[in-house]
């Protein structure tokens, strides 16, 4: 299974969501990381056939996905940023009525739902309205409906947002777990969890991919150093001003600080291993995700 | 659906009770009996109404009259003459519009008619159309052609007609428009949700991404759509009609609707029958597609908000234009029109397509069904094409 996005723009009006994108798709799991109004969700949204690229296309083995049509959708699981349900439905119900949108036969869809809702550990769950249900029983609900049709391409949209850490662990094996032959693709701005499980990185910026590869290329990607120090609150202050600061935490009267430069912020400051947040922080900037 | 109920409940009620019979004592019933009582009157005259038919009926009110005339302020003896009256009420009517001004309307022209003129009713009906059409009253308001077509059709009235008691379905139709309309409205309740839902729900880019969401999933949405309204249209219509022709009888659908005084003025020349299949049908075609644009209106916005207030627009939009002149050739042909056939069909709302002169009714029969074909179509297409941005 090949995606591929041949320049592929998609503008509102005179703003432009993704900007000229070529990508190449293959199994496995892809992060897409961006602050908000980076175009990940238009990005994402294209790719499902929910909207059009303005130009460009999308192929998948080499065919226009518009086109495929219905015969695209089928290798299709969605599971989006917003994901709304029918609140009197029950889970099982809410499930075997995507299942027939997804063309799956009551007798294999009655079979799979009860799979799935093993899988998403949703069995006790089965008969409970879906306006009763957690946050976290919904978003694993919503997972369940993406794998349905057993996806050769599974999107999710911001899949852990709004689940507790617990459970985000959980939702993250989860999809671990479900990530083998087939390419996912997954978007998030909480950035560990992608640190765990994408194969392989995106990072979106004003609707390009500004850099691409594993944690090692993202990381190797860096011209700048990451620096560990300890300061007063008042110098923690001015510093804060003057470099990007990726964490900061006050102990005993003293901060100690995670700076991304170029240079040692102070000369104590000691050069420490870099992580996938000091990479997002890196491209994107402390006030990255604020412009919007 | 409990509205539904309630309003079915109320009209049946209403149109039953619509039907009095007034015993030998002057007091008035309502109910089976009474339908029953005031059918055995009628049945006395059942037959055709030739001029020796109207004669009878002449001597028989004069006799009456004497017998039992009306007084001022005395309520007994005018419900005694009433009662013995009502038997023939409906020729009386149909004697008294016959022999007035196209316009008017007198209750006591009768007492002015002879024996020798009241055969000459039928003719009488063409002559006063004549006469106000070379009026100045209705200066203006047809041309030749059309005038022609309306004494044509008036001529074309099978004379002398046929009289039976036809309450049961005089009083169906009069009521029918209160139940189709109800049924309308309640019904865009129900519709106008179908292609909005998902939007409302936030579900739509689960819908839009699967398999059958754009194709088969929105043909489903049209044919829940199509099968709510009419299941619900029937329904409420059989009900209404089997409960009120079960308890006022079936007895006079071949009777013309010119026999009486409601019809008496109207063109088309059609049976009781008719004209209930006509109200039933038109308010079923009106029905389908004021729901039909509701679901576009919900498959282009994306909200059931405007979508719902569709037939309320269709209904009341014309009361609102209506105070413009210009537009009165165009509101002739709205749909709300389907929806008061039982109204429609006493007026003269004439067009004319190529030369040829056709009455509203005949038009909108045809439009609105193609109408209905047209825009399943264009639903489809819009859902099918939407776009989650």
């Amino acid at each position: 299974m090949e995606l591929q996005m041949v320049n592929v723009t998609r503008k509102f009006g005179e703003f432009c969501a993704v900007d000229d994108l070529n990508l190449t798709i293959t199994n496995g799991v892809y992060g897409l990381l961006g602050v908000n109004g980076a175009g990940k969700t238009t990005f994402m949204r294209m790719i499902c056939t929910l909207l059009p690229p303005t130009s460009g296309q999308i192929l998948c083995d080499g065919k226009d996905i518009f086109q495929m049509d219905g015969e695209y959708r089928n290798l299709l699981g969605y599971l989006p940023q917003e994901f709304g349900f029918y609140p009197d439905f029950t889970v099982k119900d809410y499930l075997m009525y995507i299942a027939s949108l997804k063309g799956i036969r009551p007798m294999v869809a009655g079979k799979r739902v009860k799979e799935l809702l093993e899988q998403v550990g949703l069995t006790k769950a089965a008969n409970k309205k879906m306006k009763k249900l957690s946050g976290g029983m919904k978003r694993r609900t919503g997972i369940a409906q993406a794998m349905l049709n057993n996806p050769k391409i599974l999107i999710l949209d911001e899949p852990t947002a709004g689940l507790d850490p617990s459970e985000r662990v959980r939702f993250r094996n989860l999809i671990s777990e479900l990530s083998e032959e087939r390419i996912v693709i997954l978007s998030t701005h909480i950035v560990s969890d992608i640190e765990y499980i994408a194969n392989e990185i995106w990072l979106m910026k004003e609707g390009q991919i500004v850099q691409q590869g594993n944690l090692d290329d993202m990381i190797a990607s860096m011209q700048e150093n990451v620096y560990a120090c300890e300061v007063s609150q008042a110098d923690a202050t001015k510093m804060m001003k003057q470099f990007k600061v990726s964490n900061m935490k006050s102990e005993r009267g003293m901060v100690e600080l995670r700076i991304i430069a170029d240079r040692p912020p102070i000369p104590e400051a000691c050069v420490i291993e870099p992580t996938l947040e000091d990479v997002f922080l890196y491209y994107f900037g402390e006030k990255g995700g604020e412009t919007e | 659906m409990i509205v539904l109920l309630l309003s079915l409940i109320i009209s049946c009620y209403f149109a039953i009770t619509n039907i009095t019979y007034i015993d030998e004592q002057g007091v008035s019933h309502t109910g089976i009996a009474a339908a029953r009582d005031l059918r055995t009157e009628k049945q006395k005259w059942e037959g055709t109404l030739d001029e020796e038919a109207l004669q009878k009926v002449l001597d028989e009110y004069r006799k009456i009259n004497e017998e039992y005339p009306i007084r001022q302020g005395d309520y007994t003896a005018n419900m005694l003459h009433d009662s013995k009256v009502q038997g023939i009420s409906e020729i009386k009517d149909m004697i008294n519009i016959g022999f007035c001004e196209f316009r008017d309307f007198n209750y006591y022209r009768i007492d002015s008619v002879s024996k020798d003129e009241v055969g000459k009713l039928y003719e009488n009906r063409v002559k006063s159309l004549e006469k106000w059409l070379g009026s100045e009253d209705a200066e203006g308001l047809f041309d030749e052609n059309e005038k022609a077509f309306l004494l044509e059709r008036y001529g074309q009235l099978k004379a002398p007609l046929y009289y039976e008691d036809y309450d049961g379905w005089g009083s169906v139709l009069h009521y029918a428009q209160t139940i189709v309309m109800l049924v309308m409205l309640v019904s865009a309740f129900l519709v106008s949700g179908i292609f909005s839902n998902e939007f409302s729900w936030k579900a739509d880019s689960i819908f839009f991404s699967t398999k059958y969401g754009r194709d088969k999933g929105t043909k489903a949405k049209l044919t829940a759509g199509l099968i709510v309204v009419t299941a619900i249209y029937w329904l409420f219509i059989a009900l209404y009609s089997i409960i009120v022709l079960g308890v006022l009888g079936f007895g006079g659908g071949n009777v013309m609707i010119q026999t009486g005084f409601w019809y008496w003025k109207s063109f088309y020349n059609i049976t009781y029958v008719q004209l209930y299949v006509l109200t039933i049908s038109a308010g079923y075609i009106g029905t389908l597609f004021c729901m039909l644009l509701s679901m576009l209106i919900s498959a282009k916005t994306h909200t059931a908000v405007v979508a719902v207030t569709i037939p309320f627009v269709s209904l009341f939009l014309p009361l609102f234009l209506s105070n413009f002149h210009f537009l009165e050739g165009v509101l002739g042909l709205f749909p709300d029109q389907l929806l008061q056939i039982n109204e429609i069909i006493n007026l003269f709302n004439l067009y004319q397509i190529g030369g040829k002169v056709v009455g509203s009714i005949p038009i909108m029969m045809v439009i609105y069904p193609i109408l209905c074909v047209v825009l399943l179509p264009i639903i489809y297409y819009i859902y099918h094409k939407t776009e989650i941005k």
